[in-house]
């Protein structure tokens, strides 16, 4: 009887460890009776004492310790399972990204020679990065998890604000439909203003966001950008003092983008229309900038001898800093084009349009 | 719904769940214990420890609040059933 009795103790006293502490004390209690009347109810049935075995039986039927304990608790997930689908989406494609980078990077080292130590320093910085990645991938799912259930927002939804489903290449031919739709060519052209891609869903906010972060931070942080070649490498003063301004406009496009997707906060998205209608320009011309210096070398004269010398690219040769300055220039140079050409495109096929309707008639 | 319909009599846990298991409800004692606790919280049961037996018993019954919402779960568990015998019914006579 007395090691029965033990039994029953040893698992109350495990399910109470597990317990919300507020409770634990009556949840405990009524556990303890419950038991021992349901002992004392077969034993009276049979005549004596229960075995060992036939107490193992009756506690089974009550589950694992952990497991009754959870039952007690609400149901909290740090990501529970809307934002899930997302989090591993982005934590796959962003692994990726870190493990192409790092492994394109610790490539070149091998291939200039590199000794042991400093290919083992680029796979350590590479475990290092991945492992900042999931870090910051996760508090971010958190958050948004917490936002989601602590506002409600997906209670909150508004049918309306949902986008017609477009195939993604046509979203420019959305523009030109909508833009025909108006009577005030030009008006009705400005109001379409906005940013080159505008989100649809929360899950591609939550994504824009992630990545939208990560470009900032990672002009903090040149490792986040430049993987093991961070040793080597760093911003310019230059991206420095434009930094401040590099993360408003980020904050602002993001808070744009949801008010967009939300359909509130009009004077806001307004505002940001003389931003997105500018952002051309001001992107040309600090691109094209008197030589712009992105990125400095701030290597050892070792590395410079290893990594930073000539490269032959497109049968000139380059050191690897000018190599890696141009391209951001020739980036951001098209991006702004892009942004630039994109109104103009719309409005040569309104006329267009108009053109062969004149034809028709 | 059958625990609070159980409970407009006062119950502790055990013979509860006896009483389930004799009308043909068998809920094993863990949910039925943390279920009786939500309930609770939520307003719709009343509980009191109370000695029965030499043995000190948390005893649960139905608060004016869960009778009130019993009632509505009765109505909308016999039209669910309703509906249900009916789709069953129309089903049964094509085959």
């Amino acid at each position: 009887m007395r090691c029965e009795m033990d039994l029953i103790e040893s698992y109350v006293g495990a399910v109470r460890l597990f317990l919300p502490h507020e409770q634990r004390d009556d949840i405990t209690r009524e556990l303890r009776e419950d038991l021992r009347s349901q002992v004392d109810d077969k034993e009276a049935e049979l005549g004596r004492s229960l075995t060992r075995d036939e107490q193992a039986a009756l506690l089974r039927q009550y589950g694992h310790p952990m497991l009754l304990a959870a039952r007690y608790r609400r149901a909290r997930n740090l990501i529970g399972p809307v934002i899930f689908p997302i989090y591993s989406q982005v934590l796959k494609l962003l692994l990726g990204l870190v493990t192409a980078t790092n492994l394109a990077s610790i490539g070149l080292l091998a291939t200039r020679g590199a000794s042991l130590s400093e290919l083992g320093a680029a796979i350590t910085r590479f475990l290092d990065n991945g492992l900042e990645m999931v870090v910051f991938i996760t508090l971010a799912a958190a958050c948004a998890e917490w936002s989601l259930t602590r506002f409600k927002l997906l209670e909150r939804w508004n049918p309306s604000s949902l986008h017609p489903v477009t195939r993604p290449l046509r979203v420019a031919e959305r523009a030109v439909i909508q833009v025909h739709q108006t009577d005030s060519l030009v008006r009705r052209a400005l109001d379409r203003v906005g940013p080159p891609v505008q989100v649809r869903s929360f899950a591609e906010l939550v994504m824009l966001a992630v990545f939208a972060c990560w470009g900032v931070v990672g002009l903090k942080f040149p490792s986040l950008i430049f993987a093991s070649a961070a040793s080597m490498l760093d911003w310019a003063p230059m991206v420095d003092r434009i930094f401040p301004v590099v993360a408003v406009v980020v904050i602002g496009a993001l808070v744009d983008q949801y008010l967009r997707l939300t359909t509130r906060g009009a004077a806001f998205v307004r505002f940001m229309r003389i931003f997105w209608a500018n952002v051309g320009w001001v992107l040309l011309v600090v691109s094209l900038a008197a030589r712009p210096d992105w990125v400095v070398w701030t290597g050892t004269p070792e590395q410079w001898a290893r990594f930073g010398g000539l490269i032959a690219v497109a049968g000139r040769t380059w050191s690897l800093v000018d190599l890696v300055n141009v391209i951001i220039t020739t980036v951001l140079v098209l991006v702004a084009l892009v942004n630039l050409v994109g109104p103009c495109w719309r409005l040569r096929h309104r006329f267009g349009r108009r053109n062969s309707r004149a034809a028709h008639a | 719904m059958a625990v609070l319909a159980q409970l407009r009599r006062e119950h502790y846990g055990y013979t509860l769940k006896k009483e389930l298991a004799d009308q043909g409800l068998e809920i094993d004692e863990g949910t039925l214990y943390p279920l009786l606790r939500r309930l609770e919280s939520q307003g719709l049961l009343v509980s009191e420890w109370r000695e029965e037996d030499k043995r000190n018993k948390r005893f649960y019954r139905l608060s004016p609040a869960g009778k009130s919402v019993l009632k509505e779960l009765l109505l909308e568990w016999q039209s669910i059933n309703s509906a249900v015998n009916r789709i069953v019914g129309a089903t049964r006579s094509v085959a």
